[in-house]
């Protein structure tokens, strides 16, 4: 009699818990043949990554954007990658508000990755950085500049303020955009601004018309720890790359001066405001845990306490603590849906072909061709052409290159699948 | 018996009340997009569906058109004797704000709609093309082609006016934990004497946005 409601019971919440948390979109996938034609024209190494972006869904879009935009550079199609970086800017630059996944992100039951990627703000500032690039390749100084001042926008809100708008070099290169287009007051200005929030940053001299970038080691990484995996983590990656790199151009050898850690930018934010909430979630899924183990200890002390009244004939009494236990036995169940339901884990997707550190050196012209040496210590681990291109205009050349160990990337962003049961 | 059923009753209301519970909150997401989008005509002079707070169209249409009005109103270019010869390009309008765009999309609407709305009160003068016509002007005089139907000019024309501008912006977030960017926009525009340097025109469009993120996103 009193095995069978709860036989039930049980029933109805393995049910529960077997519905699917959210119910998966219906997007119509594109064809085959559909898919061919956009991958067409898209460099090699980059295709699996496009297809993804093409293929995803909007959840993983932007991240899979920035992975293809950054290995199509790698492989030297700038074409394919501004097309690539532009339509992740665009979702960047779109505010969310009142975004159905955004505001699902938010509930206690779905995950905070289930919104679609934006990227923390080291990762949009790296996004406006490799556009602002690749405007320098074409000459476009304004729109450069245009994107090295977003990326330091990018940068504007941390918890300890002193690490507010701190990407010195997006002034640096704002400046030299600027120095570039021809308008050396406007350049000062952000030379001053980058000055100001790092004093050891290397400011470009008035004559100098060739800037070179370099990259080196590979990304921060996020991780989440706390007893739900609530609380997002960086793993520094300081150290596998080279130490140093050494621009030869002409017969001059020129030290590349550190630009930035993108390990710094990423763990001196502090706290995020989506923090709280899922502090909140992990709170509540704690509680709810907390209330089922304790209502399933009352309903098994009134089982037996039911039993006990059967065995004594006391059948009224057994029935009232029957129905009692029954009682603490859904409130129980309830909880403990709800614990289960909960969803405080910390989204760890991440761009993972990013670079640790940014390395750059400016020089006037010194000649067409030269060779990039990337150091560890004293011994040289790889080098790279260095071959600076210039602009349409002939004013100022550019050149940008990566350690060459930095380049692999996985089909799948790291920790970009989601999973149901976790 | 009676109690039996009883306990079926309430134990089929507690099992609908769990199942409801847990499904509801996997019912709020709008899927009106999921299956795409049909192409469809926007207004473009009006705020779109997808917006952030910098220039978007409905600013580039109300700037030129309020910019065209104030020039032909300015005796000084469409009230002359002679109409005045006007470069109207992107060549010397900058863009000095943080927002990446294609500064021609508002000098070549300017252009157009002068031209249209001048009526012969203003020339307009295409000196990004002055490559293209050098080119022509030497077949015509090399007797490759005959000298069309217009007649020579002694050099391409020579202008008076040109069109100078400057986009800027300033950018500001809120520190209150609100999440709030705020932008204020302006951009300038100069009509320039090319022969004196005298600023015979200008005037500005400003505007100011102000939006949020989502929280999951700050």
């Amino acid at each position: 009699m009193i095995r069978e409601p709860v036989a039930l019971l049980t029933a109805a919440c393995i049910a529960l818990a077997s519905t699917p948390a959210a119910a998966a979109p219906k997007v119509k996938p594109p064809t085959e043949e559909q898919i061919q034609a956009y991958l067409a024209d898209k460099p090699e190494a980059a295709r699996p990554l496009f297809r993804q972006a093409m293929t995803g869904g909007d959840r993983n879009q932007v991240l899979y954007l920035m992975r293809a935009g950054l290995v199509s550079m790698d492989a030297g199609d700038f074409r394919s990658a501004a097309e690539a970086l532009d339509q992740a800017l665009a979702k960047i630059e779109l505010v969310y508000s009142n975004n159905p996944s955004a505001d699902k992100a938010r509930s206690k039951f779905v995950k905070e990755a289930v919104k679609d990627f934006k990227g923390e703000g080291y990762e949009r500032s790296m996004a406006y950085y490799y556009r602002g690039v690749l405007y320098l390749h074409e000459g476009d100084y304004d729109n450069a500049r245009a994107s090295f001042m977003s990326a330091q926008l990018q940068d504007q809100w941390a918890e300890d303020t002193q690490y507010a708008s701190d990407f010195a070099l997006m002034d640096v290169l704002s400046g030299w955009a600027s120095q570039c287009a021809g308008d050396p007051g406007l350049a000062s200005e952000f030379y001053s601004k980058a000055s100001e929030k790092s004093a050891d940053i290397s400011i470009p001299a008035a004559g100098d018309r060739v800037l070179m970038l370099a990259e080196v080691g590979r990304s921060p990484e996020k991780w989440a720890d706390g007893k739900y995996q609530e609380n997002l983590r960086y793993k520094s990656n300081a150290g596998t790359g080279p130490s140093g790199v050494t621009f030869r151009l002409g017969d001059s050898d020129i030290f590349g001066r550190p630009g930035e850690s993108l390990y710094r930018q990423a763990s001196t934010r502090g706290g995020r405001e989506v923090d709280t909430i899922l502090a909140g979630k992990a709170s509540f899924k704690n509680t709810t845990a907390g209330m089922a183990q304790g209502a399933g200890q009352a309903a098994m002390m009134a089982v037996q306490q039911a039993n006990t009244m059967q065995s004594y004939g006391n059948y009224s009494g057994a029935n009232t603590m029957a129905y009692a236990g029954l009682a603490m036995g859904a409130f129980g169940l309830l909880s403990a849906a709800a614990s289960s339901a909960a969803k405080p884990q910390a989204d760890t997707r991440y761009w993972d072909n990013l670079p640790e550190s940014l390395v750059f050196a400016t020089s006037p012209p010194l000649g067409a061709f030269g060779q990039i040496e990337y150091r560890s210590g004293e011994s040289v681990v790889a080098t790279t052409l260095l071959e600076p291109r210039p602009d349409p205009r002939g004013t100022c050349s550019i050149s940008w290159s990566r350690d060459p160990a930095g380049y692999a990337v996985p089909e799948v962003a790291p920790n970009s699948e989601l999973k149901k049961k976790s | 018996m009676a109690r039996r059923t009883s306990c079926r009753v309430w134990l089929v209301a507690v099992s609908v009340a769990l199942v409801a519970v847990g499904s509801a909150h996997a019912q709020r997401r709008d899927k009106s997009y999921d299956k795409g989008m049909k192409v469809q005509e926007l207004d473009p002079s009006q705020r779109g569906p997808v917006s952030g707070v910098g220039i978007e169209s409905q600013d580039i249409i109300g700037m030129t058109d309020r910019m065209v009005r104030d020039m032909l109103s300015n005796p000084q270019l469409a009230g002359r004797a002679t109409a005045p010869r006007v470069i109207v390009d992107d060549q010397y309008f900058t863009n000095e704000s943080s927002q990446r765009l294609n500064k021609r999309i508002i000098t070549d609407r300017l252009r157009v709609n002068l031209n249209r709305a001048s009526n012969g009160r203003m020339m307009f003068v295409g000196r990004e093309y002055a490559a293209m016509i050098a080119q022509e002007r030497e077949l015509k005089r090399e007797g490759v082609t005959d000298v069309g139907t217009t007649g020579l000019t002694k050099a391409q024309a020579g202008v008076d006016f040109r069109l100078t501008g400057r986009i800027t912006s300033e950018d500001s977030a809120a520190q209150d934990g609100s999440g709030r960017i705020h932008r204020f926009n302006q951009i300038t525009f100069e009509m320039v004497d090319l022969e004196s340097g005298v600023i015979v025109w200008s005037n500005l469009y400003d505007f100011a946005r102000v939006a949020a993120d989502s929280v999951v996103y700050r």
